[in-house]
C-alpha cells in the first residue's frame, strides 16, 4: 500500500527515507526529505548523476500520487592539492 | 615524519568506475600511507568493492581499511574483506598493521567500530536480549580495539574507524542519531592506551576535527565532511610556525 497525499507527513517522510537507504539502487542514509502539498522535496548531496536519478526513480515508484521535486546536487570530486595539517 | 593520507565514506558503486582513479593520481608524492575509514562502497556489493580495488590500483602506497555500516549491507563483508586483501588493500577488523617509512614505524589499530551513545548517555547492556546485544557488541569491538593497540610498539599510533569514538566529531548531525554513529568506548581504550591520531568517518554531516577526553586528536574524514579527495595529516614533526593542535584535554 502506497501513501496517499493525506497520510500525515511524519509517516510519509519516514518511508521515504527508509526507501532511500534500503533500495540497492541508492543505499543513501542522509537525504532530507520534506512534504509539501502533494510533492514531495528531496535533497541532500551525492556524486554522480545515475544516483540522483535513481533517488527521483525510487520515490516516484513508492509514492506515485506525489509529484516528487529532486533537489539534491551532485558533489563530484576532481584531483586536487589536498589539505595537509602537521600534527605533534 | 610520517604523512598519512586519509578518507572516509567514499561509497564507490559501479557508476564510480572511471572516476574515482583521477582523484589519487598525485598521492604517492604526498603521503606515505592511505587509510580508508570504513563505507568503501555504497551498498557492500562484490561488484563494489571490485571497483574500489580497480580504481585503487595505481596507488603504490600501502592502503589500509576498515569496513563501515554500508559495507555490510549485503551481507558479505567477510568476501569483501577477501577480495580487498587480494587486491592489495589491508582491511583492520580488531587487529593492527605497521607501515615503515624513512626508519620510522607508524603502527595502525583498525576496527569498524558501533554504536552505543557517549558518556553520560552510554547504552547499557540491560534488558532485552537486543539491546544487550547491541551494547555487548560495542563493548567487544571496543575490547578487540584495546588488543590490536596494545599489540603495537611502534614510532606512531593511529587508530582507524568507522564509527566515532567522541560526541565533538559528530556536530552538525541531528542529536537523536548521535547513538548510532558512535561510542564513547573506543575514546576510553584509545586515551588508556594511547594513541597519536584517531581517523574516524560515518558522520557526513559532522565536523572535522576534535579531541577525545584524553587529549588525542580525532579527525572526521568522511568524504562530505573534508569536501575533498583526502585529507593529509604529517605525524613526528612540527615546524616552527606552522598549524599544529595541542593536547588539550584533561588527562584520564
Amino acid at each position: 500500500m502506497s501513501d496517499a497525499p493525506d497520510t500525515p507527513e511524519p509517516y510519509i517522510v519516514d518511508h521515504a527515507m527508509t526507501a532511500l537507504a534500503c533500495d540497492p539502487r541508492v543505499g543513501l542514509l542522509d537525504a532530507t526529505v520534506t512534504v509539501i502539498g502533494a510533492a514531495v522535496v528531496v535533497s541532500g548531496q551525492v556524486e554522480t548523476p545515475e544516483r540522483r536519478d535513481a533517488i527521483a526513480t525510487v520515490l516516484t515508484e513508492i509514492l506515485p500520487d506525489f509529484r516528487i521535486d529532486n533537489r539534491v546536487t551532485i558533489a563530484e570530486r576532481t584531483a586536487a592539492t589536498p589539505l595537509a595539517e602537521e600534527l605533534p | 615524519m610520517i604523512r598519512i593520507a586519509a578518507v572516509g565514506d567514499l561509497h564507490v558503486g559501479t557508476d564510480l568506475r572511471g572516476r574515482l582513479a583521477p582523484r589519487f593520481a598525485g598521492i604517492d608524492d604526498e603521503a606515505d600511507v592511505l587509510l580508508l575509514a570504513g563505507d568503501l562502497t555504497r551498498v557492500g556489493s562484490v561488484e563494489e568493492v571490485d571497483v574500489l580495488i580497480d580504481e585503487l590500483a595505481g596507488v603504490s602506497l600501502p592502503k589500509v581499511a576498515v569496513l563501515g555500516n554500508h559495507d555490510h549491507h549485503a551481507d558479505v563483508p567477510a568476501e569483501l574483506m577477501r577480495r580487498c586483501r587480494d587486491g592489495g588493500i589491508a582491511v583492520l577488523e580488531g587487529e593492527s598493521t605497521v607501515v615503515e617509512h624513512d626508519g620510522a614505524t607508524l603502527g595502525i589499530a583498525g576496527i569498524k567500530g558501533f554504536g552505543g551513545g557517549f558518556p553520560g548517555t552510554s547504552l547499557a547492556p540491560f534488558g532485552e536480549a537486543e539491546i544487550k546485544s547491541f551494547a555487548n557488541c560495542t563493548t567487544d569491538q571496543a575490547a578487540a580495539l584495546e588488543a590490536a593497540l596494545r599489540s603495537l610498539d611502534t614510532d606512531h599510533t593511529v587508530v582507524l574507524l568507522h564509527y566515532s569514538p567522541i560526541r565533538e566529531t559528530l556536530a552538525g548531525e541531528p542529536p537523536e542519531i548521535f547513538p548510532f554513529l558512535g561510542s564513547g568506548h573506543f575514546a576510553e581504550v584509545i586515551d588508556e592506551v594511547g594513541a597519536d591520531l584517531v581517523i574516524h568517518g560515518h558522520a557526513h554531516h559532522g565536523a572535522e576535527k576534535g579531541v577525545t577526553p584524553g587529549g588525542i586528536p580525532v579527525r572526521n574524514v568522511a568524504e562530505p565532511v573534508i569536501q575533498d579527495c583526502y585529507r593529509v595529516y604529517h605525524l613526528g614533526r612540527r615546524p616552527v610556525g606552522s598549524e599544529s593542535l595541542e593536547r588539550t584535554g584533561s588527562p584520564s
